[in-house]
């Protein structure tokens, strides 16, 4: 099969609408597509075999210095308005708490086998294959079941609820993120990574371990850091 | 650093040295630090000009050398003491903050010294 | 929905009736928010603008956010503006301003309000629970006398917000449609300082606080206990992509990397935590904590949790003294911060104390306050130092004994009470201006900083020219290090800001002895008032971080100020759509600054009122600078005209020339230089014709040249 067999709307799904913006590839009824991309072959609403993100956030807790920026700039930059309940990371703080507990750095895990995607019972959540694979809600297909909300396995629950939309979100490492300014996504830009004062989040392509929530706190500090009267240890 | 041996004053001028000054007679000293500005923190003996001069990296000591000198001979009676300020203070070739690190070390010296020969339960 | 970042309601609280009203806050935009927008509601809230003592019912507190709180506008997006009658200042306690960092002003945009209007007071004691747009006033009886991180922690319970962090959405309200949030409400609450005597401040988190103008003290007299506020909702900007784009301008152009620290202060706009002031901070355990948005945070958390949040003034006061009974710098730090935590607990505005307890030490070493003094004291002055000695203290005016019964109406009311007028001549009391602490900048010195204050309300606190052309320079002077940029380059990087009224104009920045008293000093304090006014005060921009007059990361050294990239008049356009220049921001100060002026003035505002203490004007009396420290640079010329940091540590104030300079400053503003008293005809070109009417009803409307 090749482009050429498919029709006009067909040829549509593959194109992106503008920049920034990546039409999600709906595999459910769509086959011949399936076939054409690589990938797995997939019954509706159910992945069989869920191919893995190639970018992951990772956070140093320690190090976060709980400006809510990174919130700020997530929510702005995916709906124009700046919004903690719409940050696709949340930071969570308790002032009177002992440090390193006294912050909590929430990012979604790109998990390898994510509870969310497979919740999901219309596949608008799902890994976006030409996207590197980043798992990311379909927000026209989203029908607010808000299964894959209480689908996440981490508290708070990596998946947010949008009132107004009546929409379920996520963290899709910007490649939706139409106010950014630049190229989101896997390959572009994070912003949450770009913006933070102090570097506490960082992008890899490297899997972290799936079996501990805690591999995806990492230390982001050095010399510098020390410098400046922090410790950069653990 | 300069290096000098201080002679050894009796006890009983060692404990007057190292006594705490009346209230009216206190120097004003201070600490600098940004934003902050001036901290005034006056000081009333050896012992607490001895912490002031204490440079952090976050703090500076706020201390007119002359002052000190002056303060050190008339007030405390120390005037070899004075005598050794005054030649560190005048040392062009330090920086201030490098003068106050030596001062710490020479006051650190004498108050080690002076309290060996005092009574020390007092100090 | 206009994306100007305005939430688009203002909240009125009315605690008499124990109810809340929604306004629009279409008809308040011109004003800015936060000062300007308070400002404004207290003129068209209070009923009698003649009140001079904050406890009055009458008088109107308002918290104000701006376009810019809960944005990502450097630093600019995390203040709260308080504003109101003030409590405990001399001779009068004027209209004044303070203002806290932290989550409150955020989370009061994300909960759908700009501002938030307190009047009247309560029959009882009473907390506010704000909810987005739920409102309830609820029975604070059990959290009176209760510290302030205590109430904060006993409101969170009540609104079922468990501690720690880690935790799952929570809705706003039992409705779907109320939003979620994983966040914490943001209370502002009153210690037992605030419940009973002028020096309370309001406290938010563990170190967030509004000190200055004793609000919490005016809370105190209202009965409220806290406002917490929890909102789920958005901010909308005109340009979010702009705002975006700008704020990763300024990170990779302004600030220095986090990672490779530039721990000079010639950047500007350094990510370094300013934490303890007076010691270095006892551990390296420890994170830097910010206010929402901030590019580089001031502040600490430490592993011992008690500490945290504490920094800067909290951190000043106490050191000296407890200095006395500790010789270990790690133990110095600890002690340091056990009392600025202790001082956060009950509430007090520490800057007070910076010059009362020198002041009340020095009595009991004369023998006039102590147990056999003529001011009866038990308090154990010996032990002034120890943690305990603080806690009786705070206990003292919070409880009104001891002589906290005088001090809690005010420091300069207790000296008057106790005939202290010599220790205003003799500047054993330090207290400068409007019965202030001395800041640590002597005005004889820091003249724009002391004028400043002058011709305001109180203790000026703008950083803006001291960070630049004082403690630039000064770091390199300690150590001996070359300057990075030297006086005349310095100066004109800083003028080039001055406009409108002195662009380009080096000369208002020569701090010699001759240039004290002139039309350029003045055109400098006018621009640093105005720009302080709107920039900073009405926009929200912290004053750590703003102005940025020049930056050695940058080419050419320039600063964000100004800047087409990250100026100030940038992050106005990007949020609000608005096209105005950084100038035209400096005007709008302007009349926000002609605004207060009309309230000090219907306040019983006279020039003959506005005078630093006797002290100051006297050639003998040392200021802090003088005798104390080796150099005090500032950037001046010599009579070639060759730029230096040079030492004027030794200016002195001539009362006479201050008066002559007083006049002139009234000229330029546009104000009768008799009275100085605001006219019809400044007033009105400001479109203020309002104002000028209602001073002119009680006649105190200032004359036309």
């Amino acid at each position: 099969m090749s482009i050429d067999d498919l029709d006009e709307k067909e040829r549509a799904m593959l194109e992106p609408e503008n920049p920034g913006r990546r039409k999600f590839m709906l595999f459910t009824g769509m086959a011949g597509v399936a076939g054409f991309l690589a990938g797995s072959f997939l019954l509706p609403g159910k992945l069989e075999a869920m191919p893995d993100s190639k970018g992951f956030l990772v956070v140093d807790l320690n190090k976060c210095q709980g400006c809510g920026s990174c919130m700020m700039v997530c929510s702005l930059g995916h709906h124009g308005a700046a919004s903690q309940s719409l940050s696709r990371i949340q930071i969570q703080q308790d002032p009177f708490a002992n440090y390193p507990d006294d912050v909590f750095m929430a990012p979604c895990h790109q998990c390898e086998d994510a509870p969310c995607v497979q919740a999901c019972p219309v596949a608008a959540n799902r890994p976006a294959m030409e996207l590197g694979n980043v798992r990311m809600i379909d927000q026209e297909r989203c029908i607010g079941c808000e299964q894959c909300i209480n689908a996440c396995q981490f508290t708070p629950s990596r998946v947010q609820w949008d009132p107004k939309r009546h929409k379920a979100q996520k963290c899709d490492l910007c490649t939706d993120a139409l106010y950014l300014g630049e190229y989101g996504g896997i390959g572009g830009t994070q912003a949450c990574v770009k913006v933070c004062p102090v570097n506490a989040i960082s992008f890899t392509i490297e899997m972290p371990d799936q079996s501990r929530e805690d591999s995806y706190q990492v230390n982001l500090r050095g010399k510098g850091w020390y410098a400046r009267g922090f410790s950069d240890k653990d | 650093m300069m290096l000098h041996e201080f002679s050894a004053p009796s006890p009983k001028q060692a404990s007057e040295i190292l006594s705490m000054v009346p209230y009216r007679q206190r120097l004003k000293v201070g600490r600098m630090r940004w934003p902050s500005g001036f901290m005034p923190a006056p000081v009333r003996s050896l012992h607490e000009v001895h912490i002031s001069l204490m440079i952090d990296e976050k703090s500076t000591p706020a201390i007119h050398f002359p002052s000190l000198s002056v303060w050190v001979d008339k007030v405390v009676g120390d005037s070899e003491l004075a005598r050794v300020i005054d030649t560190c203070a005048s040392d062009d070739d330090n920086s201030y903050a490098d003068r106050c690190r030596e001062l710490h070390e020479i006051i650190g010296m004498r108050l080690a010294q002076l309290r060996e020969i005092a009574d020390l339960s007092d100090f | 929905m206009i994306n100007d970042g305005w939430a688009g309601h203002i909240l009125h609280l009315d605690l008499t009736e124990l109810k809340a009203k929604a306004i629009s806050a279409a008809n308040y935009k011109r004003w800015g928010g936060g000062h300007g927008l308070g400002t404004a509601l207290f003129w068209d809230y209070c009923e009698d603008k003649t009140l001079t003592d904050g406890r009055d019912p009458r008088n109107v507190c308002v918290l104000s956010s701006s376009p810019f709180c809960g944005t990502p506008v450097p630093s600019g997006g995390g203040r709260t503006e308080v504003t109101g009658i003030g409590t405990g200042q001399w001779p009068i306690s004027w209209y004044t301003r303070s203002n806290f960092g932290g989550r409150f002003s955020s989370m009061m945009k994300y909960a759908g309000w700009d501002a938030i209007v307190i009047t009247g007071k309560a029959e009882h004691p009473v907390w506010v629970d704000i909810r987005n747009g739920d409102v309830a006033f609820v029975d604070a009886r059990t959290l009176w006398g209760k510290d302030t991180h205590a109430t904060q922690e006993a409101v969170w319970a009540e609104i079922g917000m468990r501690r720690g962090t880690k935790s799952a959405w929570k809705l706003l309200r039992n409705t779907i449609d109320a939003g979620r949030t994983t966040q914490k409400p943001a209370v502002l609450c009153i210690g037992p300082i605030g419940e009973n005597s002028v020096h309370g401040a309001l406290i938010n988190d563990a170190g967030n606080g509004a000190g200055q103008g004793g609000f919490g003290s005016v809370w105190g007299s209202k009965n409220l206990k806290a406002v917490s506020i929890l909102g789920a909702g958005e901010v909308h900007v005109a340009d979010p992509a702009g705002l975006i784009q700008a704020r990763f301008i300024t990170k990779e152009k302004y600030v220095d990397d986090p990672d490779k620290p530039d721990l000079t202060g010639w950047t500007g706009m350094a990510t370094g935590a300013i934490t303890v002031a007076f010691s270095a901070p006892p551990t390296h355990k420890r994170r830097p904590q910010a206010c929402q948005s901030c590019i580089g945070g001031c502040r600490t958390r430490y592993a011992n949790g008690k500490h945290n949040e504490q920094s800067c003034q909290e951190t000043a006061w106490y050191g000296a003294f407890a200095r006395r009974f500790y010789q270990d710098p790690v133990d110095i730090g600890n002690a340091n911060l056990d009392a600025a935590h202790a001082a956060a607990l009950t509430g007090i505005n520490t800057y007070g104390l910076n010059s009362a307890l020198p002041w009340l030490e020095y009595l009991y070493h004369e023998g006039v306050l102590g147990p056999n003094g003529k001011i009866k004291s038990e308090l154990p002055w010996e032990q002034l130092g120890r943690p305990e000695f603080a806690a009786a203290f705070f206990d003292c005016i919070a409880q009104r004994t001891d002589i906290g019964a005088d001090l809690a109406e005010g420091y300069l009311q207790a000296l008057h009470k106790w005939g202290r007028e010599e220790d205003l001549e003799s500047g054993e009391a330090d207290f400068p201006y409007w019965g202030m602490a001395n800041h640590g900048y002597d005005p004889r010195s820091e003249l724009e900083w002391g004028y400043g204050t002058l011709m305001s309300e109180r203790d000026f606190n703008s950083h803006d020219l001291n960070n630049h052309l004082f403690w630039a320079p000064f770091g390199s002077a300690v150590s001996a290090k070359p300057m990075r940029i030297e006086a005349e380059r310095a100066v004109e990087l800083v003028a080039e800001r001055l406009g409108p009224y002195a662009k380009g104009r080096k000369e208002c920045l020569d701090y010699t002895e001759s240039n004290m008293y002139s039309e350029a000093l003045a055109q400098l304090v006018r621009w640093h008032l105005h720009y302080g006014r709107f920039w900073k005060n009405s926009c929200g921009l912290c004053d750590f971080k703003w102005a940025n007059f020049f930056n050695t990361n940058t080419n050419g050294y320039w600063g964000a100020t100004g800047s087409e990239d990250a100026g100030e008049q940038v992050w106005w356009r990007v949020v609000t759509g608005e096209d105005m220049s950084f100038e035209d921001g400096i005007e709008r100060g302007r009349q926000i600054y002609n605004l207060d002026n009309a309230i000090w003035t219907l306040q019983g505002r006279h020039r003959d009122l506005c005078k630093f203490a006797p002290y100051i004007y006297k050639k003998d009396v040392q200021g802090f600078n003088l005798g104390m420290f080796p150099f005090f640079f500032w950037p001046a010329p010599d009579e070639n005209g060759k730029w230096e940091y040079r030492e004027i540590g030794s200016r002195h104030l001539d009362e006479a020339r201050v008066e002559e300079w007083k006049s002139t400053f009234y000229g330029l503003e546009g104000w009768d230089a008799k009275t100085g008293w605001p006219t019809r005809r400044t007033l009105e070109t400001m479109d203020m014709a309002f104002v000028a009417d209602e001073l002119e009803a009680v006649g105190k409307l200032g004359a036309e040249r």
